[in-house]
């Protein structure tokens, strides 16, 4: 069976970037020209995604409205014959099948899922979050797909990482398998370099299935009270056998605070044909200031 | 003359360079660093002493003022959350002036004192105000329309204009000033839009800042009412300074700060490298990293 949807949680606030998040979604913050949110679904949709879930909340209409047609728009661009532009904004709403649904319950990043189920049904899904990617050759969820397509396990994408981040991300626990395969017994939560299991971070991808819901659930508030997805993880980890693949060729992109936000964006205008060049001068002329 | 206490800032363009990324979002609204650009526009014109902005906008752009609106659901969030601080930053937005929209019809001509025929009824005949590009912003001591407000204050012109000294390959781009001959208050004779640089008749290039007296608003209504418009069949400020010079006294002012545009996304983008490398909080860091990424030309 082949995974054709993708769950993208995107209901938070984005208290690090108030108060342009105010009225805007931190998922809609732009990198070059494009939205944070585009590059994870373009990346779903290159990867063989058909359906993309979009799990948002009150404030977050700019998203659904994105990935819509825009007449008015489209009719100005038109006009003024500007026809690279409007092929750019009409596929937007052509990229896949938009399904968005509305985050109900508690606190926590499980939440969003368990809001999904519906919307899932019983089949296996992936998992991304709104405000990162993970630039990649193939392709991050491509490359989770063809090992998911072979052992049809849960899995979760792993980069190695240094100890900086240790004390930032969710750690493996895993025993070898083959290659860039691990199995997977579970994931520690920010314990820091010296607590940590391994070297292997989860980052944000997670291709589960079905019976991760009944899991949810049932699922009890863990730390500050808030409902984890690994938590959940874990809890299907005990149930049966899931796997953590490390990611070849990939590196993360995360607009998450500021600072690796506008990291970000240095990286992406530097490869940007038009931009780039310019860029660089600048950034020197700056550097050395 | 009343007291200066309104600004006017243009917001209603189209941003289509900034496609797809501006779909539905206007581009003052394109954060700098974490605060939509408009509103540095807002604060600066607040440092100063204004106390009513008007925004010029058009269809489409309701996240503008949602953005200097309360906002219930988020303020009662972050203080559930005990987030003082992010709390504090969002209150501040609609605390900080009085904000009045008008939305610029489709009927009225293209060009950047269009939304001067917008203002009309919001601004009294004997009220001089404070007009602004919504996507020039300027790093300066003194606020920028500050320094302006006292020229305007010490000569009683129809006009000031802020300027720059800018690199002679880029005054192409811009409608540079020239000066009546012997001035020392830096009266204008006229200013010419976007000469090529061997043409310009100097380096003082105009951005968004100027100090208005009402007659601005008259002379653009003659001139849409006429049909008279400038390069492109478009309604340039440009057009009105000269038809003011020609009578009265206009001030091109050079102005002590930096002059930053974000009109476009390579401007766009630079001006944000700049603003996250002043930032205390990120900074120093963004510095070490762009150091690390050793670039070379």
């Amino acid at each position: 069976m082949k995974i054709t949807k993708a769950v993208i949680p995107a209901a938070g606030i984005g208290t690090r970037f108030l108060p342009w998040t105010k009225a805007m979604p931190k998922e809609m913050l732009p990198v070059v020209d494009k939205p944070v949110i585009q590059y994870v679904v373009e990346e779903c949709v290159s990867s063989g995604i058909k359906d993309i879930i979009i799990v948002t909340s009150w404030h977050k209409r700019a998203i659904e409205d994105y990935f819509d047609y825009l007449p008015e728009l489209e009719w100005r661009l038109k006009k003024q014959g500007k026809e690279k532009k409007l092929k750019r904004v009409k596929r937007l709403a052509d990229l896949a099948n938009f399904i968005f649904v509305r985050q109900k319950g508690n606190y926590g990043n499980a939440t969003p899922v368990l809001s999904a189920k519906r919307a899932v049904g019983d089949q296996p899904f992936a998992v991304l979050w709104g405000d990162q990617f993970i630039w990649a050759q193939p392709p991050r969820l491509k490359q989770c797909l063809e090992v998911f397509e072979k052992y049809r396990q849960p899995l979760v994408a792993g980069l190695r990482v240094g100890q900086e981040e240790m004390s930032k991300r969710g750690m493996c626990q895993v025993k070898p398998y083959k290659e860039e395969l691990f199995h997977l017994q579970k994931i520690i939560e920010k314990p820091g370099p010296k607590k940590s299991p391994s070297d292997l971070a989860a980052y944000g991808t997670y291709l589960l299935t079905p019976d991760i819901f009944p899991i949810l659930e049932k699922l009890k508030p863990g730390k500050d009270g808030e409902l984890w997805l690994v938590d959940a993880i874990n809890g299907l980890c005990q149930q049966r056998e899931a796997l953590a693949v490390e990611l070849k060729n990939a590196r993360l992109y995360d607009s998450g605070n500021k600072l690796n936000y506008h990291k970000t964006v240095v990286d992406f205008m530097l490869r940007d044909k038009e931009i780039g060049p310019k860029m660089k001068a600048y950034l020197k002329e700056k550097v050395n200031d | 003359m009343k007291k200066i206490t309104k600004a006017v800032i243009a917001v209603a363009g189209y941003g289509t360079r900034f496609l797809p990324a501006t779909k539905n979002q206007p581009k003052e609204m394109l954060p700098m660093i974490d605060k939509p650009i408009v509103q540095y526009l807002a604060e600066e014109a607040v440092a100063s002493g204004i106390k009513d902005i008007i925004l010029v906008t058009r269809f489409g752009q309701s996240a503008l003022e949602n953005h200097f609106d309360t906002n219930i659901e988020l303020e009662m969030q972050l203080e559930k959350n005990g987030k003082t601080k992010a709390l504090e930053q969002v209150q501040k937005t609609y605390r900080m002036a009085n904000f009045i929209y008008i939305r610029q019809g489709r009927h009225l001509p293209y060009g950047n004192a269009t939304p001067l025929l917008c203002v009309k009824n919001i601004i009294d005949k004997n009220e001089p105000f404070v007009y602004m590009f919504g996507d020039d912003l300027v790093k300066a001591k003194t606020p920028c329309i500050k320094q302006l407000m006292r020229v305007f204050a010490e000569e009683s012109p129809a006009a000031v204009l802020a300027v720059q000294k800018t690199p002679k390959k880029e005054l192409g781009r811009y409608a540079t000033v020239r000066y009546q001959k012997g001035t020392k208050i830096n009266q204008i004779e006229e200013i010419l839009e976007k000469l090529p640089p061997e043409k310009a008749p100097s380096q003082m290039a105009q951005f968004g800042r100027f100090v208005f007296t009402p007659g601005v608003i008259e002379t653009a209504e003659s001139h849409f009412r006429a049909g008279k418009f400038g390069k492109d069949n478009e309604l340039w400020v440009t057009d009105l300074l000269n038809e003011l010079a020609k009578k009265d006294k206009v001030i091109a002012q050079p102005i002590k700060g930096k002059w930053m545009t974000t009109g476009d996304p390579l401007r766009y983008m630079k001006t944000m490298v700049d603003f996250a490398l002043d930032r205390p909080d990120i900074g120093p860091e963004f510095k070490k990293y762009l150091k690390n990424l050793k670039i070379s030309s």
